[in-house]
This record gives C-alpha cells, structure tokens and sequence, in this order.
C-alpha cells in the first residue's frame, strides 16, 4: 500500500512538472518510460528549465540509465558523447581561449566559416594575439583542414 | 495476413496472389486492416509514382527518381525513416499497375537518362515471392531506352530475379556489419545472404550496386566495416558493380524522437552528433569525414575503378575525400555510369 501511493506521489509529482513547464508531449512519452525517482530527483536537484529537463530525459534515454538515484557528476561522466576527433577541436579552442582568442562556429563546423574573436587595448596587446596565433599556426592549417 | 480493397479486385497483384493460392480477406478501405508490418493490403490508391527523390540544396545530391508502387517494410530497422515518414506501420501495395507502368512510361519518353527505383518507400524486394513487382515492372524496364531501373534491397529474395531478363536493371543492397545487422536491422538477410544473393544477380547478368548507407559509429567500427569490405571484394565480381554509396547516419528530429521510443532505443544514439545546415542530426563533420574516408579508401584498395559517391554529404566532405565537388543534381547525376 505504501509503495503504491509512493509511486502515484512520483506520478503526481512529474506530472505537476509537466504542466507547469509546458512539457511537450513526446517529452513527457519518452520520461514516462523512464525511472520516474531517477527524475524526481533530478527536478529537486537541479531545478531545469523545460530546454534542460527536455535534453535530460533525451540523454537517459540514449544512454540506456536505469539508475534509481541523480547524481550530477555520476550523470556528466556517463554522457561524455565526444569523438576524439571532437575532443582535439575543444582543447585547441580552449587554449586559444586561454590566450584571449575565442572561436565560433555558428553551424557546429558544419562548414570552415569561423568567427573569431579578440579585445586589445594596446599595440601590445595585439602583437601577444599575433604571436598566439602564429604559435598555433599548424594546429589551425589542421583544424581548417578537418573542417574544409 | 494480406488484405485486398474491394476496388483492388481483378488488378495484377491480386491475380498473383491467387496463382499462388494465397488466402486474402476483402475490406473496403485500408483502415479496416491492422496497422502492424506483417500486413500487406493491396489497394487501390492512386497516387504520383514516379518522381525525383526529394533532396536538399545544402547537401550533395543526385537526381534519382523514386517509384512509390508499395508504402511500408516488412522489416524493422532501428534507424529506418519510414518511422517518422510514414503514417502507417502496415504494407500498402499499389494496384494499379496501369497507373504506375504509364507514370515510368512517361519518364521514358523524355530525353534524359533517369536512374529509378522502387527501395525509397519500402525494401524492393522483401515480399517478392508474395507481389512480384520484379514480374510486373521488368519486362517494361527491359523495353526502356532511357531508365536504368533499381531494386534495392536488404533480403535475399532473389529468386523470380533469376527467371527475368537483367537488362536496364541494376539489383542494390544495403550494407552494414554483422554486428549492425543482428542489433540494429531486424528481420533481414544476413550479410552473408545478401553477399550471396549479389552474387549469384551478378551470375544472372545483372548489375548490381551497394549502399554503406547508414555508416554507423560504435566501438568496433572501423574493424567491422573493414571486414565487411573485404568480405564483399572476396564475393561479388568488380566488373558487376555498377555503383557504390557511402553516407553515415542522420536523422530528423522526428525520427530520433520515434527511436527514443522504441522498446530498446539504439545505442548508437549516444554518438558524437550535431545538427547539420539541413537540421537533421549528423555526426560531428570531421568525425563523419574520417568514416566515410576509411570505407571509401578500404573499397578503392581494392577495386579501383567501381564509382563511388556519396549520399546526401557536404560538399566539403566530397572534395576532402574524394577530391572534388560533384555539383548539384543533375552535375551528380552525369557522373553516374549508366550502362546503357
């Protein structure tokens, strides 16, 4: 008896999610398959917006998670969904960003059309963005390579 | 369990489905028939047969035109688009065997060469041995002067194949590693059938031609697609493939949510993707450009003169991997080695 009104109290309490934030409704068909407590507490924990709660439910599902309690850093760890290939391409954007370059891509690198950006208020200041980039000048000929 | 509309009476297949003395049930519209895939209903539709394949501008496409003579598969691939595309799970073949002939007839009086083929809405040859489109459409294909017509395939239901003349037709498979076909397509030939099945259409006279469509991504990958290479070159003749393509997975927003679903949704799912310039769910472009190079150079090793193209990419990737930007449609379409 206990555990049936535990169920229904979870039911209820997704369900009250579920209209608040408009949930689409193939959203709320997919989580409906899902472990609801394993949902339960990922809304207590982490308080998503519809987007976010949305792209949760897509990824347990693509990962296959049958875990009965939500751990941020048990979850982030298992959805690691980045190709090596991937990973390079964050790292050298991330040590250009380090050096005050940053890079966009506005069709996930769809294509090699990329935006780049940079603040400098000084001569010097410029010259450093030069020298950085003349420093990762092989790595860019790749990454303009892979992209091409 | 086949069903016949009453207005489909009398037409062709339901001829053929009494030569072969198979039992059917009359109904006066196709949503009185179940809506599971091992229905067949024969009806009376009518509908535009033949027309180009849709495509995009944005990625490379070919000027391929579709005959629409059977709606739904038999088979239940995991990654299929009829998922998200068609409205129906059941198998609805066309009757009107009249319209249809006269839709290809028409495509055949034009000046252009036109590369056709009946796999776009549902596997061309997987219920063969019960409505034999081979027998009905063949003998016309045969008489054609400008449509190079294809079957395409993942079965190895070949056997009124063998009793027809292989002339303008090219006989395709899809292709994918053992492994791919025992998780991911269910209730098709294995890999092995459909080598043999290929073998034994290019012993019969017929062309044929393989689709590396989808190339997906999993552990063993790269292994298992060099296996399957290899299994194919140590098979099927080199002389007897009129083309091969190449293209990874991709989806739509609606298929991926109908694969979310599924009772096992794929595995496969937790790639590396994006969303491409078309919206469609792609893998990552330098990660999809080193797949389809790895399975393009793996096939040029070994037969270095077979056509290669690939299906729905970027340009970009065109030119990285094999060198060059085909165009579009009909630049693509010119590149094509129509036998006849």
């Amino acid at each position: 008896m206990f555990r049936h009104s535990s169920v229904n109290k979870r039911q209820d309490k997704l369900l009250d999610y579920a209209n608040t934030k408009k949930l689409p409704h193939n959203t709320l068909l997919i989580a409906s398959r899902l472990n609801a407590s394993y949902l339960i507490e990922y809304i207590d924990v982490e308080k998503p917006s519809m987007q976010q709660f949305k792209k949760f439910v897509e990824t347990v599902t693509d990962f296959q998670i049958t875990a009965e309690h939500y751990k941020r850093e048990e979850f982030l760890a298992l959805t690691e969904r980045r190709s090596a290939v991937h990973i390079k391409v964050d790292m050298f954007l991330k040590a250009l960003n380090a050096k005050g370059i940053s890079v966009n891509s506005a069709n996930n690198f769809e294509t090699n059309d990329l935006r780049w950006s940079f603040s400098t208020s000084s001569l010097r200041d410029l010259e450093k963005i030069c020298e950085a980039l003349e420093e990762a000048k092989a790595t860019l000929d790749e990454l303009y390579d892979d992209l091409r | 369990m086949i069903y016949v509309e009453c207005a489909a009476q009398g037409s062709l297949p339901v001829k053929f489905l009494e030569q072969q003395g198979r039992d059917y049930t009359l109904i006066d519209g196709v949503t009185e028939a179940p809506n599971d895939k091992s229905t067949i209903i024969v009806c009376k539709k009518r509908d535009l047969f033949c027309h180009p394949c849709p495509a995009t501008k944005i990625y490379r496409c070919c000027n391929y035109y579709t005959a629409d003579v059977m709606e739904g598969c038999p088979f239940d691939c995991s990654y299929c688009i009829l998922q998200a595309y068609l409205e129906h799970k059941n198998i609805q073949v066309s009757a009107d065997l009249d319209s249809i002939r006269q839709s290809i007839r028409e495509i055949d009086h034009g000046s252009v060469k036109v590369r056709m083929g009946t796999g776009e809405l549902s596997d061309s040859l997987a219920l063969d041995n019960i409505i034999p489109y081979t027998k009905m459409l063949i003998p016309q294909i045969n008489d054609s002067k400008n449509i190079q017509f294809e079957f395409k395939t993942k079965s190895a239901n070949i056997a009124n194949l063998l009793e027809l003349n292989p002339h303008n037709v090219v006989v395709s498979w899809s292709l994918n590693p053992e492994y791919i076909i025992n998780s991911q397509e269910h209730g098709t030939a294995s890999l092995s059938k459909r080598l043999e099945a290929a073998k034994s259409c290019a012993e019969a006279g017929y062309r044929v031609a393989f689709h590396f469509d989808p190339v997906i991504y999993y552990d063993s990958w790269e292994k298992d697609y060099m296996a399957l290479v290899e299994m194919l070159v140590n098979t099927v003749p080199e002389q007897s493939v009129e083309y091969i393509s190449i293209s990874t997975f991709r989806a739509t927003t609606k298929l991926v949510e109908r694969m979310r679903l599924r009772h096992l949704p794929p595995s496969y799912l937790q790639g590396d993707f994006i969303q491409g310039l078309d919206g469609k769910m792609r893998y990552f472009k330098p990660l999809r450009r080193m797949m389809i190079d790895k399975v393009y150079s793996s096939l040029k090793y070994y037969w270095r003169d077979v056509f290669i193209y690939l299906c729905m990419e970027h340009a970009s990737v065109w030119e990285s991997v094999l060198g060059f930007d085909p165009g579009e449609r009909e630049e693509l379409e010119r590149l094509f080695p129509l036998f006849f």
